[in-house]
């Protein structure tokens, strides 16, 4: 043979054990993961509460970062990780913000971040259905809820980007946040939507 | 806010409960020494407070996970065995006195800042802040204990009283009904015991119990200076410098000046002296407040 037969043939045999010994299911699954940086620009951490059981009170918090992994060809591998500043609610109102930093509420100065870290995370029709716990307030409770993908894609700058968005609800009472139950609500709304660029 | 359910759990409990106990201890020791009547304050108001607040706000978790609950569940208790030792050593070893009050006095600060040593403080701003206000209150607690000693009536007592209640007035103006109730229930506590101690004879050994009302008292400023207020700034301050500053003036009536006056005008103008300070912490929290209210709206 000559040596350009045998390259070829050397190249076709190392195809086809490449191709034999390439992973499969699960495995397969893991290695297509994907790490996202959630981009805090477009991230929204948005809360309503009774207030009086008369209206509700709309709220922010303006400080967010966290990651997450999520599995392209199997979703339920998915991992999610959130950290929020406590100090930066916004409710548009710098008295009541104020209030809500102290001890009455979020005492930010005692507990400065909220976090949420994925438990596990199953595919929900078109949804995933995640559990993990949430600290606020220094407890440590589970919580669950379903997370839409909203889409993903190449922005026009050329970073690979996915979305999500969810709501759910907590009992504040249930974090040891039980001060003025009487004038605002004990339950919390949250409405999340976030984008990751990919690392 | 306050509740009008803590009304009952939160001041009339604590303030019952301490009148309970003093009076206990009066009736059933009479004539009583003086170690056993100091024991009796102690116990009274440091339990008292702790009772109503744990009644009032639930028991706290072990370990306890916020600045008022160390207050609560360690700092008061440690102060009130620091007293029980200090009396009982007394006569014996006077270092024993000073070392278990300093061992509150510099003890406490760690607790109530555990917070700020872990997520805010360098290595120099911790001990500097650590050291001067475990000196704060150990002496503090030594000016007040000095000055009952001096007058053994219920007149240091009423002033930390005073402090008290005017503190917690500040609190509640100043952005957090818990704390606020906190402190409320400690007046409470003091009140119900200083209105059981017209029980007991002429010289009611206050001494007893003031290092437990000055170390919780200290520590409540002290939440309220680093928790209550996000950034507290020279409005915070001015409020604490008025409130500190009711313990030098409670020893106004030993001016020799003013101890030549008659009794009635002396027991005025110290009332005055001590007031003077609450009253213009408690005003100026109230024009602050109203000021953000015109300001924000109701929030």
């Amino acid at each position: 043979m000559k040596w350009h037969t045998r390259i070829f043939c050397l190249s076709v045999a190392a195809a086809i054990v490449a191709i034999a010994l390439r992973p499969t299911g699960s495995g397969a699954a893991e290695s297509s993961s994907v790490e996202y940086a959630l981009d805090a620009a477009h991230c929204a951490v948005v809360f309503r509460i009774s207030h009086l059981g008369m209206s509700y009170t709309y709220g922010r918090f303006n400080d967010v970062s966290g990651q997450f992994s999520v599995n392209g060809s199997d979703l339920a591998n998915s991992s999610f990780e959130c950290t929020i500043k406590t100090a930066s609610v916004d409710t548009n109102n710098r008295k009541r913000d104020d209030h809500l930093r102290s001890p009455d509420f979020f005492d930010a100065k005692q507990f400065p971040v909220m976090t949420f870290k994925t438990n596990s995370a199953h595919a929900h029709g078109t949804k995933l259905h995640v559990t993990g716990d949430m600290s606020l307030h220094g407890v440590t409770r589970p919580i669950e809820f379903h997370l839409n993908k909203m889409g993903e894609g190449k922005d026009p700058w050329g970073n690979q980007r996915i979305g999500f968005s969810t709501e759910f609800k907590i009992k504040r009472s249930e974090f040891g946040m039980d001060q003025n139950l009487k004038i605002v609500g004990d339950e919390v709304e949250l409405l999340i939507s976030f984008e990751g660029v990919r690392k | 806010m306050i509740e009008p359910s803590w009304v009952l759990t939160g001041a009339a409990l604590p303030a019952l409960a301490a009148a309970a106990l003093m009076a206990v201890v009066c009736i059933l020791r009479r004539p009583a020494s003086a170690s056993r009547i100091g024991i009796g304050w102690s116990l009274s108001i440091g339990a008292a407070a702790v009772v109503g607040t744990f009644a009032s706000h639930g028991r706290p978790p072990l370990p306890p996970a916020t600045s008022q609950q160390w207050l609560l569940a360690a700092v008061v208790p440690a102060a009130v065995v620091a007293t029980v030792v200090g009396l009982l050593a007394r006569r014996r070893v006077a270092t024993i006195t000073l070392l278990s009050r300093a061992t509150v006095a510099f003890g406490a600060p760690p607790l109530l800042l555990l917070a700020h040593l872990k997520h805010y403080w360098s290595t120099a701003a911790a001990v500097t802040w650590l050291i001067v206000l475990g000196l704060v209150i150990f002496l503090y607690w030594s000016i007040m204990s000095r000055l009952a000693a001096r007058r053994p009536g219920r007149s240091a007592v009423a002033a930390l009283f005073a402090a008290v209640a005017g503190t917690g007035m500040v609190i509640m103006l100043s952005d957090s009904a818990h704390i606020a109730e906190i402190t409320f229930t400690l007046a409470a506590a003091t009140a119900g015991a200083l209105a059981a101690s017209f029980l007991l004879p002429r010289g009611s050994f206050a001494h007893g119990c003031v290092g437990v009302i000055v170390t919780a008292w200290i520590g409540l400023l002290i939440v309220f200076w680093f928790y209550v207020q996000y950034d507290a700034g020279p409005i915070e301050a001015i409020l604490v410098i008025l409130l500190l500053t009711v313990v030098p003036a409670a020893w106004v009536g030993e001016i020799p000046a003013i101890q030549r006056i008659t009794p009635i005008k002396r027991t005025l103008i110290r009332a005055a002296v001590v007031l003077a300070p609450i009253v213009a912490a408690v005003i100026v929290a109230a024009v602050q407040f109203a000021r953000e209210f015109n300001q924000a709206g109701p929030w």
